[in-house]
């Protein structure tokens, strides 16, 4: 594993990464700002059009009979508007935490008690010497 | 702690031959029949240079024209390719997957090769936050994976929404090319993706699995473990596993990365019984256990919420509870119903058990919690495979609309409601079979714990009475996923 280290390549490669977490969360919160109960779907019952701009305000009757404007925060639109907000903060939160709090690069955290090589946590079996890892690896 | 004894050719010698785990002559001879051609071919498949690279481009293919008719085709869920492609076609056959070929969706997924092809070109290749592989936030990604994927779908109605269905695989996607652009290896898939977790809990009553003969490793000296470090040009393993200690299929994709790593040719796709690894498994974790006994409770869930019945116990909730009118709130209630129900009989089984037989009820719930997982697979798999049935026939029109040649109106599916239900209920019978023969072999392999096979009678009613449950759901009038 190299070490990582700020420069140009690395700070391009991160800045995209960010613009494209940010493309998540600005759907979720134009999805929750749109305040509609939308689906997509055509309530006309035309079904030859196809989507001008992105308007996704149509309501209809659902399979199961009721309207469909009962969603989360107003709509069906807000549950997933919520969602990938939440899925942005999860994704910048990860990304600058394994960039500034785990400092990148350093050797792997567990070792194997009996040859001490590097091991994977969820490794049951130390593959270099064959000793059990089994306490080692359901400990919390 | 002494030192390692890595120099000492002798101690080498003798820690290979504990790594090989229990000692056999030579290489396991190939099967006889048509097993053993399955073998040969699955072999030559995976070790292809072509696999999985050929299935991937067709897949992102695929994954362009799904999101090209999410946000710009007819909006009507039954003429949309997008809706009709993934909720009609792909996810039941995804679960017939799972019980065929294990995980392997996730070697073609167009977002994991997505995800590759930024990392080998550009990525930083940084190391997973060790976060991600805490055990407690394992188990809380994993529920929360498996609770969202019923939640989400029947909260947003992203089967008849194609906005919806294209900013589901838009996040998904923008997840995994983000996580190939940052770190090594596969880590969207291995811990990040809610589709790969809940691949990853059925991939385990796979009647495939990927290993290594650890007598072949142990005959070559093998030092390098290729098959996770990769070897010269060729990757090693993404889910950072080692076949000849792997004892789950829960991580392994089937991409056949160590195939192609290993020099030594020690490493097949075997067909196996598919209860087979519950059996085998080291790591005594009460949340993997509990895992299949959660998938019951979502796979009730969503047998509950598609019938008909459902629409009026619906408008009930609501007329009773004014907060139940919120949809998110009624079907999170009621997905945590049906998990908490399940999970607290499962709980109830293991204590009478426990009592029976004079052991520990957690060791015991860690045990027997896989058991429930091929009836809860059967199960999904014949729910799945109804809608299949019934909205095949909405596929031509919805390929018509990808080329801008709309029919006039949707193909009326031909819901043949008795065949949908012979067929559910026949898999539920299958599953249940397969659950009774993992409960019996759970007990049978821990004859000490288990002296009396009567003593699994709390386990063997307490599927019967899962199956009972599913069938109930599915002898009542269910309603079709895109219309
Ligand atoms: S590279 Fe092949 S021989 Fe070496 S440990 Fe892996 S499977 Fe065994
Ligand atoms: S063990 Fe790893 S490399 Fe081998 S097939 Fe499974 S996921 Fe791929
Ligand atoms: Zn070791």
């Amino acid at each position: 594993m190299k070490t990582f280290q700020w420069n140009a390549r690395t700070i391009v490669i991160v800045a995209v990464a960010l613009l494209l977490t940010a493309s998540v969360g600005v759907m979720g919160i134009w999805l929750l700002l749109s305040g509609q109960p939308g689906t997509g779907m055509m309530e006309s019952g035309d079904h030859t059009e196809m989507m001008g701009g992105m308007d996704i305000s149509g309501d209809h009757t659902t399979m199961m009979g009721a309207p469909a404007n009962r969603g989360l925060l107003g709509g069906y639109t807000g549950a997933v508007g919520l969602v990938m907000i939440l899925a942005f903060v999860g994704m910048v939160g990860s990304l600058l935490y394994a960039l500034f709090r785990e400092k990148p690069g350093q050797p792997q955290p567990a070792a194997c008690w009996n040859c001490e090589r590097p091991v994977e946590t969820d490794w049951t079996t130390c593959p270099y010497c064959g000793a059990a890892l089994v306490a080692q690896a359901t400990r919390p | 702690m002494s030192d390692p004894p890595k120099d000492n050719p002798q101690s080498i010698i003798l820690l290979e031959t504990l790594a090989a785990g229990p000692l056999k002559v030579g290489a396991t001879p190939p099967r006889p029949g048509l097993m053993g051609a399955f073998e040969h071919y699955g072999k030559r498949l995976l070790k292809h240079p072509f696999f999985p690279w050929v299935g991937r481009w067709m897949m992102i293919g695929f994954l362009i024209a799904l999101a090209y008719s999410a946000f710009f085709g007819p909006r009507d869920p039954r003429l949309n390719f997008a809706t009709v492609m993934s909720w009609v076609v792909w996810w039941p056959l995804l679960a017939i997957s799972y019980l065929v070929v294990g995980r392997v969706w996730c070697a073609v997924c167009p977002m994991g090769a997505l995800s590759d092809i930024v990392h080998r070109r550009i990525g930083l290749n940084l190391k997973a936050p060790e976060l991600f592989k805490k055990r407690w936030l394992v188990a809380v990604l994993l529920g929360i994976a498996i609770l969202y994927q019923a939640w989400i779908e029947e909260v947003t109605r992203a089967s008849v929404s194609p906005l919806i269905t294209g900013f589901i695989l838009w996040s998904f996607t923008i997840g995994a090319v983000v996580s190939g652009l940052v770190f090594e290896r596969w880590t969207w898939c291995r811990h990040l993706c809610p589709l790969g977790a809940w691949s990853g809990v059925f991939a385990m009553s796979s009647v495939v699995e990927v290993r290594a003969d650890p007598n072949v490793c142990l005959a070559n000296h093998c030092k390098g473990i290729y098959c996770y470090f990769g070897r010269d040009d060729l990757p090693g393993c993404p889910f950072h596993q080692v076949p000849k200690i792997m004892e789950t299929n829960r991580y392994c994709s089937t991409c056949g990365n160590c195939l192609k790593a290993c020099p030594n040719d020690a490493i097949s796709i075997r067909l196996r019984p598919p209860s087979r690894e519950f059996v085998t498994q080291k790591k005594e974790v009460l949340e993997n256990a509990l895992i299949s006994v959660v998938a019951i409770g979502v796979v009730i869930f969503q047998g509950l919420v598609m019938t008909e019945p459902w629409a009026t116990l619906r408008e009930y909730a609501a007329a009773s509870l004014p907060l139940l009118s919120n949809d998110a709130v009624l079907y999170g209630a009621l997905i945590l119903a049906c998990v908490g129900l399940a999970t607290g009989l499962f709980f109830l089984a293991s204590q009478i058990y426990a009592r029976l037989t004079h052991q520990s009820c957690h060791a015991e719930m860690c045990r027997f919690g896989f058991a429930f997982l091929p009836l809860a697979l059967l199960t999904h798999i014949g729910h799945n495979l109804g809608h299949l049935f019934n909205g095949y026939a909405l596929v031509p029109g919805a390929l018509a609309g990808l080329v801008g040649k709309l029919p006039q109106a949707a193909a009326e599916g031909a819901p043949n409601l008795w065949l949908w239900q012979v067929l559910e209920i026949g898999l539920v019978v299958v599953g249940l079979i397969i659950s009774v023969w993992a409960i019996r072999r759970i007990c049978g392999a821990a004859k000490g714990n288990c002296p009396r096979p009567l003593a699994t009678a709390p386990y063997m009613m307490l599927a019967i009475l899962y199956a009972a449950v599913f069938i109930a759901l599915f002898a009542l009038p269910m309603v079709t996923r895109v219309s």
